[in-house]
Order: structure tokens, then C-alpha cells, then sequence
């Protein structure tokens, strides 16, 4: 057990009794009302090396204050790229409306710091639900289908309870800005990899399905299960925009802000008829989810992946 | 005994070839200066690793991330840390006769590349980063990483395998060889087909924190980097290693449920030098 100036020198890397990650992440679960302004002046120290400011700025991502946002805005502004990628796709997270105009400025700057811009406002977009900041949908030659010959099942149930909670007591841990609606959950499980979705509360009630239809919103957080702790932690973040008349674009980009999963939603009342598809891209492996969404009820009637990824380039 | 030439060939390298950097596989011999930790291996014997690629071994393909341009961790530190793990992780599959054979650790993913993989920020960016890139189908895919963000008050994780047992990712820890040497090695019994043995603090398979709050080691200590591997996991390894050699495999044999032999980057079981 630390005290807080010890926990904080940890975090500085100034005391190596725990390691920084280690800190960071108990500096995150503290009530040390300075966690952010360590976690900015870590941030913001042009002397500590490009990672461990990344650390930082990954970390505030993970605290909703106005102080975390304003910080993690500032590290956009003034860090290296790689870190004001880290600090912008942290900001999509917690960031308010507000926060849009100043993401946006950084989209004309190179890559990485760009594209993290766009997924960064983008997120914020859909999570109030604004017209602005679409991501781009994929044309469906880009989004194949699972070959037959290539198929391996997807496994579809429903999470025990307790399973429930775990997952969204995990999730409180990577705020989205959403309120999940609670159990049952829906779990997919292909091999080793459990999936949950997670849904947004709103989007689950009387009358939220024709909003799919008028305004983009953050319809679900897929949680994947971690394999070396117990935990999960977001695998997909689920966005829908209005398409064309009565149906609903969907994009699933991974973690990272990567595209990943993409499809669509046609909306018959309280009934949303979806077709997920993963894109097309190196590395990616076929997959295809089809059904419904009622009232907070998934229904899933095809869920496949293939075995075969597609080619990825070799490192250097 | 074959020849160190004739091993060399097996294992795929060049006829001139250097023992340091092509048959162990390391930037540089130990001892490693930088690397002060105790149990941290000092010396390489090469009669050691000889026998070791006679027996089932595997191989690895090491992509360091988050390299300069010119293809080196900015500290020197790193790239030590990433010799001694290996060399680690050999010494804890020696104890059941199971070597770690060639090591191809040229690959690195520049940090100019701007893929932000050097700093991972969970599981998922860890499956994101063993999926992106292809290296050839004789060996392991071990990624190793600078940094990996931890939001968790009890638990961070160091290392990750993908679904699909083809690769996986170790974080380098600060000041921490032996743990980092551990993970790989934990990660490499996931990679064979492994899961956690969670009840016995002393199996490699049992998850790290775990393992340290059952010993009551802290924070700062490291967990001893051994198998532990109980009978059953031992003979799991050694059957599918018969098995695909064709050795005492008899037709319609079941396959071990636990290895894979399908995983191609399992296909070092079929060679023995």
C-alpha cells in the first residue's frame, strides 16, 4: 500500500516500488483529488519518453472531469504525434460537444494524429447524437461474405447474471459516455474469444429505434473477455448514423479506432433488422452477423467466421 | 552429435553464420550490462542449445515495436531485454527438454510508422497487432512492446496470445527481466495450447498476479520464471510432438485435445535437428 505522495512519485516515475503502469492504474481507482494534474504533468513532459506520456494521456482517457478533457486537449495541442494520437482517440472518449471544434483542427494535421482526430470527433458525433463528424461507410464489394468453405460457428447465448455484472462493472472502468443497459447480455464466443455487447441503455427503450432513423447515435460496446486478468475491455464500439429511407448505416470500428465491422439496419417499428460484415482489409478475417434488435433484445440467426484471415503485410 | 554446421542447417541458417546473432538469435551475447536484475541469464552454452534442437522445439519470429528508423529500440536497454527474455523463456522450456530453436528478431515496427502499437492499450489493440502483420509460418509471432497501459487498481496486463495461437504480445517491462522472460515464456504455453492453471502458483500457466498473491511476493519481486507444468502438461507437449513426427502415433490415433498440430506455427514439432 502506497501513500499518495509515494502513489503519485510512482506515477512520475519517481518511486520504484510498483511499477508505472502499475501506478497508473492505481492512481486511476484512487480518490486523489490531484489524479489528473499528475497524470497531465507526466503527459505533458517533453522529457519523459514518447510511451510513458502515452500512458498518461491513455489514462486520463479513462477519467470523466472536465479537468481530465481540458488536460488531454492541451496534450493534443503541444505533445509529439504519437502521444496526440493517444490524447485525441482518449478525448473521443470523454470529450464534450464542446470538445468537437478543438479535435477538429488537428484533421489536417499528418498521420497518426489525423486519423485519430476524425475517429475522436466522430465518436463524440454519435455519442450525442449530433449530424455532424460521419465516418465513412464501406462500399459492400468491401464487406465479403464468409466463404462457405471457410466457415467456422460463432457460438450465440446469453451471459449468466453475474457474467452481466462483471462485464459492466469492467466497462465502468472505460467510460463511453453511455449508460449499458443491463443483463441479459448477449455473448458471441468463437475459439478462445468470448465477445459480450453491451447496448446503450437509451437506445433500448420505447420509441429509440425511429430515432436510429433521424439522428447517428452509439448504439453498443462489444466487450472482449481478457485472457490474463480478470476483465473485459472494449473490442468494438457500435455506431449507427441514418442511411437512406428506413434503414441505419452501421460501423463497428475496433478499439483503436481501426474500421472493422460494417453494415446496415432496417428499421420496422420497434425492430431493427441488422447485417454486419467484417471489412474487407489485411489482416481481418471474414465474418457475418445477422439479426434482430427489439426493445434491448438481440436476436442473432447467423453468426459465422471465417478461418482464414486475409493476408497482412510483414513488418519491416 | 551432429555437427554445430550441420544444427545450423537444420534450423535454416546460412552456412557462414554467427553463433550469437544467428544461432541463439540475440543482438548481442550476454552478460547483459544494462540488466542488473538477479536471475538474469549470465552466460549461453551453446552444448545447452545444441541438445535442445535435437529435441521438439520452436521457433520464433520476434518483431520488436516501436523502433527507430534504423531498426533499434532508442535504449539499448530494450534490445537487451528483449535477448535476455528469450533466453529466459529458453531456460524454463529446457527443464522439459523442449527447445526454443531459431530466432529470427530482425522484424521491428518503426515508430515513425505512426500504427501506435508500441503502447497498448488493452487486449484488443494487442489482437489488432498480432493480426496486422504476416511473418512466415515456421515459427511464433512474439511481438514485443514498450509499454502496455493498465487501468486496472489490482491487475495490469504484460502479455497477450491471440485466438487463433499463432502469436503473441509481451510488454518489456521496466526493470523487469525476469517477469517480462516469464511472460513470454506464459505466453508461449498459451501459444502451445495452454490454459491457466490458476490453483498452483507455481505452473508457468498461472496468471502473474495470481501467482504473486498467492506467494505473497509484492509488487517489486519477481515471480520465479519456471514451468512447473504438472505430468499431463508435460506429456501433452511431448505426445503432439511424437504424434506429428510420427513417432508412436498409430492410424487414428486421436489428436492431444490440448495442442493444435493444425497450428502451422506449431510445425517445429515435426523437426528434430
Amino acid at each position: 500500500v502506497l501513500r499518495r505522495e509515494e502513489l503519485r512519485d510512482a506515477v512520475r516515475g519517481r518511486n520504484d516500488r510498483v511499477p508505472r503502469g502499475a501506478a497508473i492504474g492505481m492512481l486511476l481507482h484512487s480518490d486523489d483529488p490531484e489524479r489528473e494534474a499528475v497524470l497531465g504533468s507526466v503527459a505533458n513532459d517533453a522529457r519523459e519518453s514518447a510511451q510513458k506520456r502515452s500512458l498518461a494521456a491513455i489514462a486520463l482517457g479513462h477519467i470523466r472531469t472536465s479537468q481530465a478533457e481540458l488536460l488531454l486537449k492541451e496534450i493534443a495541442q503541444t505533445a509529439p504525434p504519437s502521444v496526440a494520437a493517444d490524447a485525441l482517440r482518449s478525448l473521443g472518449r470523454v470529450g464534450s460537444s464542446a470538445t468537437i471544434a478543438s479535435i477538429d483542427a488537428h484533421v489536417a494535421a499528418d498521420e497518426p494524429v489525423a486519423g485519430a482526430a476524425r475517429y475522436a470527433a466522430a465518436l463524440i458525433a454519435h455519442r450525442f447524437r449530433l449530424p455532424t463528424h460521419d465516418l465513412p461507410v464501406p462500399a459492400a464489394t468491401e464487406l465479403p461474405d464468409v466463404p462457405s468453405a471457410d466457415r467456422c460457428p460463432v457460438d450465440v447465448d446469453r451471459t449468466s447474471e453475474a457474467e452481466a455484472r462483471a462485464v459492466l462493472a469492467a466497462l465502468e472502468d472505460e467510460p463511453y459516455g453511455v449508460e449499458l443497459a443491463p443483463a441479459p447480455l448477449t455473448r458471441l464466443r468463437c475459439g478462445t474469444d468470448t465477445h459480450v455487447v453491451c447496448l446503450n441503455r437509451e437506445l433500448t427503450a420505447l420509441g429509440a429505434a425511429a430515432t436510429l432513423l433521424e439522428r447517428k447515435a452509439l448504439l453498443a460496446l462489444v466487450a472482449l473477455r481478457a485472457r490474463e486478468r480478470d476483465g473485459y475491455s472494449v473490442s468494438y464500439v457500435v455506431l449507427a448514423r441514418p442511411l437512406a429511407e428506413g434503414t441505419v448505416a452501421l460501423l463497428a470500428p475496433r478499439c483503436t479506432g481501426r474500421p472493422a465491422l460494417a453494415g446496415s439496419a432496417a428499421v420496422s417499428g420497434e425492430r431493427l433488422h441488422l447485417t454486419l460484415r467484417a471489412i474487407d482489409r489485411p489482416g481481418a478475417r471474414p465474418l457475418a452477423i445477422d439479426g434482430t434488435l427489439e426493445l434491448g433484445v438481440i436476436t442473432i440467426t447467423r453468426a459465422a467466421t471465417g478461418a482464414t484471415r486475409r493476408p497482412a503485410p510483414a513488418p519491416e | 552429435m551432429a555437427s554445430l554446421r550441420q544444427l545450423a542447417g537444420c534450423l535454416g541458417l546460412p552456412s557462414a553464420f554467427s553463433l550469437v546473432r544467428d544461432f541463439f538469435g540475440y543482438a548481442s551475447p550476454p552478460p547483459w550490462p544494462k540488466l542488473t536484475q538477479d536471475n538474469v541469464p549470465t552466460r549461453l552454452s551453446v552444448l545447452t542449445q545444441a541438445r535442445l534442437v535435437r529435441q521438439p522445439h520452436l521457433n520464433l519470429h520476434v518483431v520488436r515495436v516501436g523502433t527507430l528508423d534504423n531498426g533499434r529500440f532508442a535504449d539499448p536497454v530494450d534490445e537487451q531485454q528483449v535477448d535476455a527474455a528469450v533466453q529466459l523463456a529458453r531456460r524454463v522450456f529446457a527443464e522439459i527438454d523442449v527447445g526454443i530453436g531459431r530466432v529470427k528478431r530482425s522484424w521491428h515496427v518503426p515508430l515513425s510508422k505512426g500504427t501506435g502499437f508500441d503502447v497498448i492499450d488493452d487486449e484488443c489493440e494487442a489482437d489488432e497487432l498480432i493480426d496486422a502483420y504476416d511473418l512466415p509460418q515456421d515459427g511464433i509471432k512474439a511481438f514485443f512492446v514498450l509499454d502496455w497501459s493498465c487501468s486496472s487498481a489490482t491487475s495490469c496486463t504484460v502479455g497477450h496470445t491471440d485466438g487463433d495461437k499463432d502469436g503473441c504480445v509481451v510488454e518489456l517491462q521496466d526493470g523487469n527481466t525476469v517477469g517480462t522472460g516469464r511472460a513470454l515464456a506464459h505466453e508461449l504455453g498459451h501459444v502451445l495450447g495452454f490454459g491457466h492453471e490458476n490453483d498452483d502458483p507455481s505452473n508457468l500457466m498461472c496468471q502473474g498476479g495470481t501467482a504473486k498473491t498467492a506467494l505473497g511476493i509484492s509488487s517489486d519481486q519477481m515471480i520465479p520464471a519456471t514451468t512447473g507444468f504438472y505430468d499431463w502438461q508435460v506429456q501433452a507437449i511431448r505426445g503432439a510432438a511424437d504424434f506429428l513426427a510420427g513417432e508412436g502415433a498409430p492410424p487414428g490415433m486421436p489428436v492431444d485435445v490440448v495442442l493444435d498440430p493444425t497450428n502451422p506455427a506449431l510445425a517445429w514439432m515435426y523437426v528434430r535437428c
